[in-house]
């Protein structure tokens, strides 16, 4: 029996060189000994008494270096970064390539790690948001969650929805605000139910809304959001309890919302105003009403959406007319205030980023582990001088460090210009409060802290490993490697292959999607077209005949201005907004089942709309002159409508539909023709079907002014001009080109796109800096087995091809799993894409193809260096 | 010689080890005598700290032995009671005979 192993070692690693040899001695004859008399116990007390020897003797090792004695771990970790920050100068390549792989990766992280701040990690501004259920309603054709409530539907579960102990409401409106002369165009958020004090605000300023402001015959007033308090009127006390008429009527200001609300759209409001009774902002057509509810102790989101889907089934039998499409839900805080879509957007750009860093870690190990082998002989000779293990070790880690730090450092650099682009491209108020604030900072530190750590844990179990009499013996670095450190070099080529493949494809699909989404065709050409909105407040005039002549004023004036080819009315924008929906019967049809009544966008325009837009007649005529001055309705339907809800397009011309309009009687009309589909705002979805009425056959409100010239962009100013001449209160807003408005709706997608486009870039540079290394290391290691068999007469290309062999090998390997993974991200991002698939064959095969292609460069460029060197040469050195 | 400095119990317990193995003193019988003679259950650990201050202090001297097969092929290192060690301990063991001489209580029952 021979005594375990382990502790000897111990006391060969821990103790005294002078002692270690007779305690070996005197440890194994004391347990000959025992063996014979107790051999049960010999090994147990064996390592006791080892373990004794070990405490009692450990610190009698002298001291490793003279110089380091008695310094303090600060002094030394100092002396560890001044070494690393000397790499600079010493080792450039190295050290650069290090740091701007961290910095790159670093900095999508902290980028993206911004986006999730604000959507997951930052506190919502709403007292005790989780205990907030807010009812989101659907309507067909349109974003899920989005349509919003009418007031009585609202009522209805104020008064029946137990699980809330209070349900408040608000809305959003332009409102005209004048004081005197000056007038502005401002948002309004208009709240019912005590919003203010449901959501917890505070007043920095004077008092805010209350119950009692709702009440009819109370004073009207409003309260005013900080950023537009201090935008407007320069923070100014004064301004409380001072009197502005708007929309009409006179108001007194009596506060200052604080500033703290002020996050994502909410920061668009300018001003709040408690609902005042207008009827037709309580109709059962106008769904403009979001409620929000809050919850009673110990109730969830799922009871209260329990006795809301209740509700809405019974409001669906009792309203067939308005109700029959709307559906509602109860949903969360974060559900209400970010789509379905943003969590996976946010999910895929995480995962992407994290990636990333892993491809950016392996990539830093990998050169970490090269130079320490060049470095073997002088860590070698280090330790043979009494340096301990330790020591090296920590040297390491301080060096790795130091890149961290400066990657870090320049990774932040990397996130301020990502985020300065961000908000070049962005238009959307979400992407514009993005901001480099503490946290993020944090955060990038963070990383430049724990990557370095995790980077140089394989190259420090190597030092620790390596047999130092066995380095200095060698003599050289250029030994073929052993079999555990090649299988090692093999695992990370697949790694950064697969990796690489899988970013790649995964960037590819999306990027294809967004751009599909924005070049798709959109049924009309946007590029010669300028619009501005308008809206004949009921509070100008009830009358439905006067608000049209006002508008047909405004349309026969903006035709005057010089450069306007045409001009139209839409209640609508094509493929930009969303009309009504309205249920309608073909004449003479049975209606049946209320649900199988058919239903369509309801766009009312302006004789010439299609003409001015560019939508060509399919089959029938457009509207004329002569229709808008006879009393008989005639409609115009969209293709879509056509296919859906007719035989075919010659038997829908002729018929008659009766609309239910939800705003008046219903409406019998004739069809006169069908119109050429325009796209779906949500350009992913299949065209809305749509019936189109003409402004005299149906009242309406707010309208958009759209007109053709051919430098529409030029055309802005002089149309908000003559929009003001006709009427001084009747200001335009949302004044753009169609184009630009088109820009802006697709703004994120350009961005995201943009995104995964610079990610995918990152990734696929970063691994072929990665493999080049990786194989430029391999074949540098094997230059002398290839000098020799050069000397012996192996042609080049024969050796060139068995290198690039083994490479090729890897990289197929790397690329069969990347396309795996690939495949698997791309199944569970299916809702993102559009017109691509998830399993897109040449996405995949220009990917791989690409992929391939940067390995064989960067198999080959190292291959070239050793196949051109003298063998000579090569064999001498080695 | 009032600046050699003292030895304690232990010390000298371990030096009296050292002269009680003769020619072959080396860790094992050093330990064995102190359990044997002292009944002392010291660790090996303890007894080489001990060797190894007096050997600072200059009472003890060591020497690599030759390496033995029944030590898996391990040296020795041999200690041996150097001259002022002698002193010392002699001084020592002296000042307590003469401190303890005609002390009843400290006479054994018999």
């Amino acid at each position: 029996m021979t005594p375990p192993l382990l502790p000897q070692r111990l006391v060969r690693h821990l103790i005294d060189a002078r002692f270690a040899e007779a305690a070996l001695g005197d440890l194994s004859e004391i347990f000959d000994d025992e063996v014979r008399s107790a051999p049960r116990r010999a090994r147990f007390r064996y390592w006791r008494r080892a373990a004794g020897v070990c405490w009692h003797l450990h610190r009698r090792r002298p001291r490793p270096a003279p110089h380091s004695s008695g310094d303090s771990l600060m002094l030394t970790m100092l002396r560890d970064f001044v070494r690393g920050a000397r790499l600079f100068v010493t080792q450039p390549a190295f050290s650069w390539a290090a740091v701007v792989t961290l910095a790159l990766a670093i900095g999508a992280n902290t980028l993206i790690f911004n986006i999730a701040n604000i959507l997951v990690l930052k506190p919502l501004p709403f007292d005790r948001p989780d205990r907030l259920g807010w009812i989101l309603g659907t309507i067909p054709g349109a974003s899920p969650d989005r349509a919003g409530t009418s007031l009585p539907e609202y009522a209805a579960f104020r008064d029946e929805v137990s699980t809330f102990t209070q349900l408040a409401a608000w809305r959003r409106q332009p409102v005209t605000m004048r004081e005197r002369d000056q007038s502005d165009r401002v948002l309004a958020q208009m709240v019912i139910g005590n919003l203010q004090g449901l959501w917890g605000l505070k007043a920095a300023r004077g008092r805010l809304l209350s119950a009692a402001d709702e009440q009819p015959g109370s004073p009207r007033v409003a309260v005013l959001a900080h950023q537009f308090w201090t935008a407007r009127f320069g923070a100014d006390e004064r301004v409380i309890g001072r009197s502005f008429v708007i929309d009409g009527v006179p108001h007194t200001i009596v506060g200052v919302v604080a500033p703290d609300i002020e996050l994502g759209n909410i920061s668009e409001i300018d001003v709040w105003l408690p609902y005042s009774g207008d009827p037709a902002l309580a109709s059962r057509a106008y769904r403009g009403w979001r409620p929000v509810g809050r919850l009673r102790e110990h109730a969830t989101i799922a009871d209260a959406h329990v006795q809301v889907a209740a509700i809405v089934e019974r409001l669906r039998r009792e309203h067939p007319d308005t109700n029959r499409d709307w559906t509602a839900r109860v949903g969360t805080t974060r559900q209400a205030l970010g789509g379905a879509n943003t969590w996976l957007v946010l999910s895929l750009l995480s995962i992407v980023v994290g990636l990333l860093l892993l491809l950016a870690c392996a990539n830093v190990m990998n050169l970490l582990i090269a130079r320490l082998i060049g470095r073997r002989q002088e860590l070698a000779v280090r330790t043979a001088l009494g340096a301990t293990r330790g020591r090296v070790v920590r040297q390491i880690i301080g060096e790795s460090l130091m890149l961290g730090m400066a990657g870090g450092l320049l990774g932040l650099l990397v996130a301020w210009v990502g985020l300065a682009g961000v908000h070049a491209v962005s238009t959307e108020p979400f992407f514009r409060q993005l901001q480099m604030d503490f946290g993020v900072v944090l955060f990038a530190v963070a990383l430049a802290f724990v990557t370095p750590l995790a980077v140089s844990v394989i190259p420090t179990l190597r030092v620790l490993r390596d047999d130092v009499r066995a380095t200095l013996s060698e003599g050289s670095t250029r030994t073929v490697g052993s079999a555990t450190a090649a299988r090692g070099r093999s695992a990370l080529v697949v790694l950064q292959v697969s990796l690489a493949v899988t970013l790649l494809i995964v960037a590819a699909l999306v990027v294809q999607s967004m751009q599909a989404i924005v070049v798709a065709d959109l049924g009309y050409d946007p590029s010669p077209l300028v619009s501005a909105q308008i809206d004949v407040a009921r509070w100008k005039t009830e009358d439905d005949q006067a608000a049209l002549r006002l508008r047909q004023r405004v349309l026969a004036r903006v035709r005057d201005i010089p450069g306007v080819e045409a001009a139209a009315l839409a209640t609508v924008l094509p493929a930009l907004q969303f009309a009504d929906n309205v249920p309608f019967d073909i004449g003479g049809r049975s209606t049946g089942d209320e649900r199988d009544r058919p239903t369509a966008g309801l766009t009312v325009v302006s004789a010439d709309y299609f003409s001015v837009i560019g939508v060509p007649l399919l089959a029938g005529r457009g509207f004329e002159a002569a229709d808008a001055s006879s009393p008989r309705a005639v409609v115009v339907v969209s293709a879509e409508a056509a296919r859906r809800f007719w035989p075919s397009s010659s038997e829908a011309l002729g018929s008659t539909v009766r609309i239910a309009d939800p705003s008046g009687a219903p409406i019998e009309a004739a069809v006169i023709g069908v119109a050429r589909n325009v796209a779906n705002p949500m350009i992913t979805e299949p065209p809305v079907p749509t019936l189109y009425l003409l402004d005299e056959h149906r009242p309406t409100r707010t309208t958009n002014v759209i007109l053709r010239a051919a430098a529409p962009a030029s055309l802005a100013r002089p149309l908000r001009q003559a929009i003001g001449e006709v009427d001084p209160d009747l200001p335009a807003y949302q004044l753009r080109t169609v184009t630009a408005a088109m820009e802006d709706e697709n703004s994120s997608n350009l961005l995201l796109s943009g995104m995964f486009a610079a990610f995918a870039t990152i990734a696929i540079l970063l691994a072929m800096a990665g493999l080049y290394g990786v194989m430029s290391y391999a074949v540098s290691q094997r230059s002398g087995e290839i000098a020799v068999r050069l000397a012996l007469g192996a042609p080049t290309r024969v050796i060139a091809r068995q290198v690039i062999g083994q490479s090729v090998k890897l990289s197929i390997v790397g690329i069969a799993i990347g396309a795996v993974c690939a495949y698997g991200l791309a199944r569970s991002i299916a809702s993102l894409l559009f017109g691509v698939t998830p399993a897109d064959v040449v996405t995949y095969g220009v990917a791989i193809a690409l992929t391939l292609v940067a390995s064989l460069v960067a198999t080959w460029l190292p291959m070239r260096r050793a196949a051109t060197i003298d063998p000579l040469e090569s064999l001498r050195r080695t | 010689m009032g600046e050699s400095p003292g030895v304690g119990e232990f010390e000298q317990l371990v030096m009296l080890g050292v002269l009680q193995c003769g020619a072959d003193a080396y860790g094992v019988p050093v330990w064995r005598e102190l359990e044997a003679r002292a009944g002392r259950e010291a660790s090996l650990g303890a007894v080489y700290k001990t060797l190894d201050r007096l050997e600072a202090k200059g009472y003890v001297a060591s020497s690599v032995g030759g390496p033995t097969a029944e030590r898996g092929g391990r040296s020795k290192r041999i200690y041996r009671v150097t001259a002022s060690g002698l002193r010392v301990l002699r001084r020592s063991l002296a000042s307590i005979a003469r401190m303890s001489e005609g002390l009843r209580e400290l006479q054994e029952p018999q």
